[in-house]
């Protein structure tokens, strides 16, 4: 027998299976669906807030925020300063009234509260955008001490001080999420096990048969291993598949308005990468769970 | 085809066959008779090494059985075909399936195990019950099945255990007329009944097995039961 008959025997078996004992199959391959779904799950978040760090990181900005007292001739001071800094690409400034515009736009709801006040207390600003190639930690920190120095400069802030932190949230996420999904893999690993040990006992006649009349050992475990692949395979696909349900009738709800400056987020599904990667996750849990049942000490070893 | 010599084979404290030694040459048609739990199903599972004997050399088809590797126990069994008194069908196929399953196992794509599968259903008369389940066939039918199945490996052997016990007369006589036709094209056929009629109906060598010990009986002797 070829490689080829081999496994076209084995897929054929294996669907037959699968079709006839739906009702049994169905409870894991929903474990598997949710486990999946789960784990897709804290990788879209992850994934989404990774490209919202690495946008930032790429704007390579920062922020030079100017004292009230500041006049005119600070101002040229500090744009003299800036100009004769290799590292900057260019600045733009940005005075007070133009910050309380910004706000307003991005928080319509708190906008109210700054015509509640007296005075204005957003500083104006200077917005640095460095050279692409020199965007880095170091360079940033070395040219926000140099314009920390300046008299009429308050403080300097830029982004890499927020994304490091968000780094390690987005970190932390997904620590959490391969933690989580682990172990909800694992339990869909066992069941589907389970599973399939209780498809073995209950066939334990039905296998004696097909040895009985010259089917080989690599038919029989083969075609449970196949089994175990397109349980997996089927929970793979529709985890993907209620994944981008979720995703679009999330998107859907959200009012982008109310978000301010995060409407401007690239949200995005799943990249191709991830999208194989829970397809083929499945079908390996489906095979490792087959093979749990099946494999060497398994309930063959019992027959 | 068969040759034992001096088997025995025990099952703990039971001896189920002792001494047994008996050869039967390739085309013959034998039966084996005894009473239930004489021995008669032990001998068979011995022939196709679903048990292995406590003592004593066993042939089939030129193989020592006792001898042969795990991964030789599959080819070995797709030399031989058997019959059961159950039917042994696989529930979730149908008849043609139960049949092009053994094709498919063979190596036949599934386009000719099927084509060959529903040959031997005619043979045995079950063309017409093709894409039936077997809880959909009568226990006569399952059993006709059940020898189509057995013929798909064109097999040198054929092994059949009591499979006219659980038919009324008149199927039974259609069995045995099946079986006799496959003996004439030249298969060796081992016919395990405890049925005096079906053996004096034939009318051919019969080993009796009586508490593990085989022998020889003449036609008349296993005609008078």
């Amino acid at each position: 027998m070829n490689l080829q008959h081999y496994i076209g025997l084995c897929c054929e078996e294996a669907a037959r299976s699968l079709w006839f004992h739906r009702n049994v199959v169905a409870p894991a391959v929903v474990v598997m669906i949710v486990s999946l779904t789960v784990l897709g799950a804290f990788v879209l978040v992850s994934e989404n807030l990774n490209d919202v760090l690495v946008s930032w990181r790429e704007r390579g900005q920062l922020q030079v925020f100017m004292l009230p007292e500041a006049d005119d001739a600070d101002r040229t001071r500090i744009e003299t300063e800036l100009r004769e800094t290799p590292a900057v690409e260019e600045f733009h400034y940005v005075s007070s009234d133009d910050a309380a515009e910004l706000f307003r736009a991005d928080f319509a709801e708190l906008g109210e509260v700054l015509g509640l006040l007296e005075d204005n207390p957003l500083p104006a600003s200077y917005t640095v955008t460095i050279v692409p190639a020199m965007r880095s930690e170091r360079v940033l920190e070395r040219l926000s001490e140099q314009l920390a120095d300046l008299p009429t400069v308050e403080g300097v802030q830029y982004d890499l001080q927020i994304i490091g932190r968000l780094e390690l949230g987005v970190r932390a996420l997904r620590f959490v999420g391969m933690l989580l999904g682990g172990t909800v893999l694992m339990a869909a690993v066992v069941t589907t096990a389970n599973v399939i040990r209780a498809l073995v006992v209950t066939r334990r006649r039905e296998i004696e048969t097909m040895r009985l009349v010259g089917a080989s050992e690599s038919i029989v475990v083969g075609r449970f291993l196949v089994e175990g692949a397109l349980q997996g395979l089927i929970a793979g696909v529709a985890s993907v598949v209620v994944l981008y349900i979720v995703y679009s009738v999330g998107l859907s709800y959200l009012d982008r308005e109310s978000l301010g400056f995060l409407a401007a987020l690239p949200l995005r599904f799943l990249g191709a990468a991830w999208t194989l990667a829970l397809v083929v996750g499945g079908t390996a849990t489906g095979v490792a769970g087959s093979w749990l049942a099946f494999g060497p000490g398994g309930v063959r070893s019992e027959m | 085809m068969i040759r034992a010599f001096h088997v025995t084979k025990r099952y703990g404290s039971v001896t189920a066959l002792r001494d047994v030694s008996v050869q039967i040459r390739p085309g013959e048609f034998v039966f084996l008779t005894g009473a239930s739990g004489a021995g008669k199903t032990t001998l068979l599972r011995l022939l196709y090494r679903a048990e292995l004997p406590t003592s004593g050399q066993l042939l089939v088809d030129g193989r020592n059985v006792a001898s042969l590797k795990r991964r030789e126990v599959p080819p070995f069994r797709r030399r031989i075909g058997l019959v059961f008194q159950d039917a042994r069908l696989i529930e979730d196929r149908s008849a043609v399936e139960n049949v092009a399953f053994v094709g498919r196992v063979l190596g036949l794509s599934r386009g000719e195990a099927g084509r060959r599968a529903v040959e031997l259903l005619k043979l045995t008369g079950l063309e017409h019950r093709a894409d039936l389940y077997p809880a959909q066939l009568s226990a006569g039918e399952q059993q006709r099945v059940g020898l189509s199945r057995a013929l798909m490996s064109a097999p040198a052997l054929l092994l059949a255990d009591e499979p006219t016990g659980n038919l009324d007369p008149d199927t039974a006589i259609d069995m045995l007329r099946i079986f006799r036709a496959i003996n004439r094209r030249g298969t060796t056929v081992v016919l395990a009944t405890h049925d005096p009629d079906m053996i004096a109906a034939l009318g051919r060598r019969t080993l009796l097995i009586e508490q593990g010990r085989l022998r020889s009986l003449d036609r008349r002797h296993a005609a008078a039961g």
